[in-house]
Order: structure tokens, then C-alpha cells, then sequence
């Protein structure tokens, strides 16, 4: 299980090609060459690890305040499930912070 | 054995062979592609001959090779003829990466093409035998050359090729049109080519512009249904679909992504087919 204080970046040396057609995203991965289809707001994840590493609590609390997420219970594991989704696909990666 | 020049599109092959159904099938389905051999450059230098072996008395069979290689196990003679279409098929989509290369058929309305993506079975060469029978222009029935320095479609006006049950539909829809010898027995079961209508070869050279990417899917007793089909689901059927995607790596995903954006993308559900006709036409007018 991933802790709050879990820093989440892009994966080093990783370039991605992404399509934004409505509520779809694909994303064309050059360092693994693969193409995955995922949903909004992987954009907006990926624009926000591009220039830094976050919590997932950052990301939560900054996806609310950009209106991306409404601020009740479901956001943190709606923000679990995106980043775990990048995860599975080696776009990006998790490094503990304790 | 006699070698021929055979003109299809861009592409330029070099063909030996003393096989008389080989010979006869193609001055009746490539009517002013083949000629007698010319000391020029060839894309592809295809063979097609029997075994010199005691099989060519007994069961004989027919050899391909490509550039003195034999990328295919031998078939049974009376093959010899869809085993250079399946042939000269694997030359381009293995050979030719200046083209995103999809598995799907396509056609034209001034010059404006209609992408059909489809597995084998979804009744895509059925739909665009049809088609090319009811006003629209062949530009291929099997490979989409999706150019990518244009990002236009080539035409290879090659005939269409029919499986099964379509063989007699598409005899019943367009009687005037010029069928080959059918082959029994085959991989794909009975098959026979459908000359290219003439008004598309003589296009043979214009390319077409993509406008629509339909992916069809016959469903016996279905009513017509073309839906909207979103872009990213599209954009990863075609990915699928293509021979050499993989290969182009970005180059291809770009050369997709243009396709994807600029076209409309749906999927068509079809029993009849002056009804799917119908609803193409519709769709481009």
C-alpha cells in the first residue's frame, strides 16, 4: 500500500506523445515505445510530475483546487487509482519517504 | 519460365513464373499493370514455380519466393494464384514503412477516402466490393497506405479478394463485375479476386485525402447502425490493425494521430448491403 508521504515522479529519462480527444487520453510512451489508452485527468498528472515530485495528498489537494476533483471522500482514492494506473504501465514511480 | 513487369500502385514487381493460371489471372484482374519485363527498378522480385521435386507430379504445389528467399511453406497449385496475392500482400506490409500500413480496406468520393479497418471476417472486403460497384473509387481492399510525408492515401487498385458466402453475394450485387477463377480448399476456405473497376485503376495514381474511418461489422439479420465511435478507442483499433506501427514508433503514433483527428470515426453494423451503402453515402454527402 502506497504512504501519504510517498513521493510520486515521472519515470527518468521518459518522453511522452499524448492525444487529448474529449475525456480520452493516449499516450504514446518513447522510452518503452508502448501506447496505452487512459482517461482524464492523466494529463494533468503527468503536466504536474514533469516538474516535481508530490505526495499523492499534493496532487489530491492540487487537482481540488483546480476543480479537476470535487473535495469530498471519493478524491484521494480516485487520485490512488490514476496514479497506480501510471504506475502498472512504468510511466511513472514511487519512491518512500520515511 | 517468362518474366513479367507488374505496375500496382506505387509499387513496382518483378514476376517469373511459367504457371499458366498465374499468367491468365493476371491479364484478366491487372488489365494494363502487367507487361513483358523492362531492365528497370523493382520493388520486389517475386518467383512462383512448382517444386523440382517428385511433387510436381504428385499433389504438385506452387513455391513463392521473394528475393530468391521462401518466406511461405508451399500451397497446392491451383493456389498458385491467391499465394502471389497473399504473397505480394506480405511484400508491402512487411517492406514498405515510407507508408503506415492498416489492415483495412478503403475507397473514394472525389478523391476524399473512407477508411474500413477491420479483422478478417468483419466484412470489410464484402462492403468495399459493393461499394466499388455503386459509384465509389478502389484504392485497396487489404492494405491502407497511409503516406507519411502527405499523410494522403495511396491506391493500389489490386483486385478484391472474396471469401466464402461473399463470393456469391457480391455476384448477385454486381454482375458485371470480373471475377477470377474461385479456389477451393484454401486457409480461408473458397476464394476468388474481383477485377478493380477500370475508372479506378485509371485513378491508380491520385491519392485520396482521409476523411472517415468506418469500422464495419457484418451481423446477419442486423439493421443498419452507424454509431460514433470516440477517437482514442478508434485510435488503438487502427494501432492494432496496423502492420508496421510498432515499427514506425513515434513516426507511426504521429502518422495515426493525424489520421484519427482529422477524420470522423464510426462503427458500422450491417446485414444488407444497400442499406450500409445507403448510410455511407449519406455520411459523406
Amino acid at each position: 500500500m502506497f504512504k501519504s508521504k510517498d513521493k510520486w515522479s515521472l519515470v527518468p529519462e521518459s518522453e511522452f506523445s499524448v492525444n487529448v480527444w474529449e475525456h480520452e487520453i493516449v499516450l504514446f510512451n518513447q522510452l518503452t515505445q508502448d501506447t496505452h489508452l487512459l482517461a482524464k485527468p492523466v494529463d494533468w498528472i503527468l503536466e504536474k510530475l514533469k516538474y516535481a515530485s508530490l505526495t499523492l495528498d499534493e496532487l489530491t489537494e492540487s487537482a481540488i483546487r483546480e476543480n479537476l476533483f470535487p473535495n469530498d471522500s471519493d478524491c484521494s482514492l480516485a487520485m490512488i487509482n490514476f496514479v497506480n494506473s501510471l504506475l502498472q504501465i512504468d510511466v511513472v514511480e514511487v519512491q518512500s519517504n520515511e | 519460365m517468362k518474366t513479367y513487369s507488374v505496375k500496382t500502385g506505387p509499387f513496382h514487381s518483378c514476376l517469373s513464373t511459367s504457371l499458366s493460371s498465374v499468367i491468365t489471372s493476371l491479364e484478366l484482374l491487372y488489365p494494363g499493370m502487367i507487361t513483358d519485363y523492362q531492365d528497370d527498378f523493382y520493388d520486389f522480385h517475386i518467383k512462383l514455380s512448382t517444386p523440382q521435386t517428385i511433387r510436381r507430379w504428385l499433389k504438385p504445389q506452387v513455391v513463392f519466393f521473394f528475393d530468391g528467399k521462401k518466406p511461405f511453406k508451399p500451397l497446392p497449385l491451383d493456389q498458385a494464384f491467391p499465394m502471389f496475392e497473399w504473397g505480394l500482400n506480405w511484400c508491402i506490409s512487411q517492406h514498405c514503412h515510407q507508408y503506415l500500413i492498416i489492415h483495412a480496406a478503403v475507397v473514394a468520393k472525389n478523391d476524399k477516402a473512407l477508411v474500413l479497418p477491420g479483422q478478417p471476417g468483419a466484412g470489410k472486403s464484402t462492403l468495399c466490393a459493393a461499394l466499388v460497384h455503386s459509384g465509389w473509387r478502389l484504392l485497396s481492399d487489404e492494405l491502407t497506405l497511409l503516406s507519411l510525408s502527405t499523410g494522403l492515401i495511396s491506391p493500389l487498385a489490386r483486385p478484391v479478394c472474396l471469401k466464402n458466402e461473399s463470393i456469391k453475394v457480391i455476384q448477385e450485387f454486381a454482375p458485371e463485375a470480373v471475377f477470377g477463377n474461385v479456389v477451393h480448399d484454401t486457409v480461408k476456405g473458397s476464394v476468388t479476386h474481383v477485377k478493380a473497376p477500370n475508372e479506378s485503376i485509371d485513378k491508380v495514381d491520385i491519392p485520396a485525402t482521409p476523411l472517415w474511418v468506418v469500422f464495419p461489422q457484418y451481423q446477419a439479420d442486423s439493421e443498419c447502425l452507424l454509431n460514433d465511435k470516440t477517437k482514442g478507442l478508434s485510435f488503438m483499433e487502427l494501432a492494432k490493425l496496423s502492420f508496421n506501427y510498432n515499427v514506425l514508433a513515434l513516426t507511426g503514433f504521429n502518422a495515426l494521430s493525424q489520421l484519427v483527428e482529422t477524420s470522423g470515426c464510426y462503427d458500422l453494423r450491417y446485414s444488407r448491403l444497400e442499406e450500409a451503402i445507403l448510410s455511407l453515402d449519406n455520411l459523406v454527402s
